[in-house]
């Protein structure tokens, strides 16, 4: 009785909170924050009249795709992009469920291989969807954020990696897993003694920087680029293929977001992760990271490919190399002295 | 909870939202699907037609297409013939796979 009602507390967190309907319901929030932060940046209005000031347009957009016809193009395997949209949509619900965020978290020295997994699936949707289709752009797009993904992947295992082995080295009991991580590194920032916080502070650079590059905002919107090629991978998809495609990019740049404020900015701290005041923490940091996103891509321009894997080698690498070296640095000190 | 259980209960909890995300888009799909015979759009016309016809003919097209800008990107970023920019990025790989080799074995 009691295995049963465990299966279906995990079947609710999977499906409500904290993971596809929250991941939906913050990632059409997000989406009417980036556009309207990015409008009045640009002295423009953004999402106006369906809802307070425009909040449930994403909604109303996602729902107008649902409703329309898919439209069927020779040589594009649309079901096949979906397919692998759902399986990577329904990884990063389930990944949130080994964060502090639900309320009966999984968690298993070592899991922090399974988060990261999770968390690497959304390019491969995106190349599927653009290699699924004929069109030059789509799979011109693809390319593009293949050569990008080369860059950008080993530099996001990077960002999660320093942060679990630091707190590891600082709590044995941690033992890389990514729920026990989270909720060791708020005290690790207060623990001026030693400079783990350091490393903390050079990761949380790097990983920013490698998360704007991996949503795409400008000026890494190399393979999308509208007025080039016309939103490369998805150019072909309509209707609630498209739909599914556009709501993979808000969830992925939820759960994104949420991996720095939960993982590098001490997440619900003060207060339980599970309690009002905690999510309410955890939502304030969310929106100040999108923010200085939504800064960022408002006021560049779109950088070249070469140029852009270029900048993420010699920035976010360094900082990410250098975070790595000090936490093995203050272990090794640690030890001998 | 082991690693290997956590694995188990990962997968199968990922099937749940799976099925209702494909639930909800065969609904859409059958329920709004494109009325009446009409042809196709046409894609794809940067390739040959006959390449078209034929899937694995037209995967073999793209990878002549693209396959030789990525050659190319690999050979003018990651090894372009300067002894110096080589060892540069080998040792760059080395120093990176010896710290994670630290970083493991000092546990």
């Amino acid at each position: 009785m009691e295995a049963l009602i465990n299966g279906l507390v995990l079947v609710l967190e999977t499906l409500v909170y904290p993971g596809l309907l929250f991941l939906l319901a913050l990632g059409l929030f997000g989406n009417w924050f980036v556009r309207k932060i990015v409008a009045r940046m640009q002295n423009r209005v953004g999402p106006y009249y369906v809802g307070f000031h425009g909040l449930l347009q994403p909604l109303y957009d996602i729902l107008k795709l649902l409703r329309k016809e898919t439209i069927r193009v020779e040589r594009v395997y649309i079901t096949l992009a979906v397919i692998t949209t759902a399986f990577v949509i329904s990884g990063l619900a389930v990944s949130m469920l080994l964060t502090p965020l639900s309320p009966r978290p999984l968690y298993a020295p070592g899991d922090f291989i399974i988060y990261i997994y999770l968390l690497l699936l959304p390019p491969i949707a995106v190349a599927v969807a653009g290699f699924a289709a004929a069109n030059p752009y789509s799979i011109k797009g693809a390319a593009r954020f293949l050569s990008m993904i080369v860059v950008i992947e080993p530099l996001f295992f990077l960002g999660i990696l320093v942060p679990v082995a630091a707190a590891s080295l600082y709590d044995a009991s941690v033992g890389y897993s990514i729920y026990r991580a989270m909720t060791v590194i708020p005290e690790m920032w207060r623990d001026l003694a030693k400079p783990y916080w350091i490393a903390l502070l050079l990761g949380l650079a790097g990983l920013f920087m490698v998360n704007h590059a991996k949503l795409l905002f400008r000026p890494f919107d190399i393979p999308e680029a509208e007025t080039e090629i016309v939103e490369g991978p998805l150019v072909e998809y309509s209707g609630a293929a498209y739909a599914y495609l556009k709501l993979l990019h808000m969830i992925e740049e939820s759960v994104l977001v949420l991996l720095i404020v939960m993982l590098y900015l001490g997440g619900p701290y003060p207060f339980p992760a599970t309690s009002i005041l905690g999510v309410i923490v955890v939502l304030v940091k969310y929106a100040v990271v999108l923010f200085i996103h939504s800064w960022i891509h408002a006021s560049t321009a779109r950088m070249r490919i070469e140029q852009a894997v270029d900048w993420l080698i010699s920035y976010p690498g360094f900082l990410l190399l250098l975070s790595l070296s000090v936490v093995l640095l203050t272990y090794i000190l640690n030890i001998h002295f | 909870m082991d690693l290997f259980t956590m694995i188990l209960y990962v997968s199968l909890l990922m099937t749940i939202p799976m099925a209702v995300l494909m639930l909800i888009y065969f609904a859409c799909s059958t329920r709004y699907r494109a009325k009446g015979g009409e042809a196709p759009y046409t894609s794809g016309l940067d390739y040959p037609r006959e390449d078209l016809s034929v899937p694995d003919v037209f995967f073999w097209s793209i990878a002549r297409v693209h396959g030789r800008r990525i050659y190319v990107f690999l050979r003018e970023k990651i090894h372009n013939g300067v002894l110096d920019n080589w060892l540069t990025w080998m040792m760059s790989w080395l120093v990176f796979l010896a710290v994670l080799v630290m970083v493991f074995t000092l546990m």
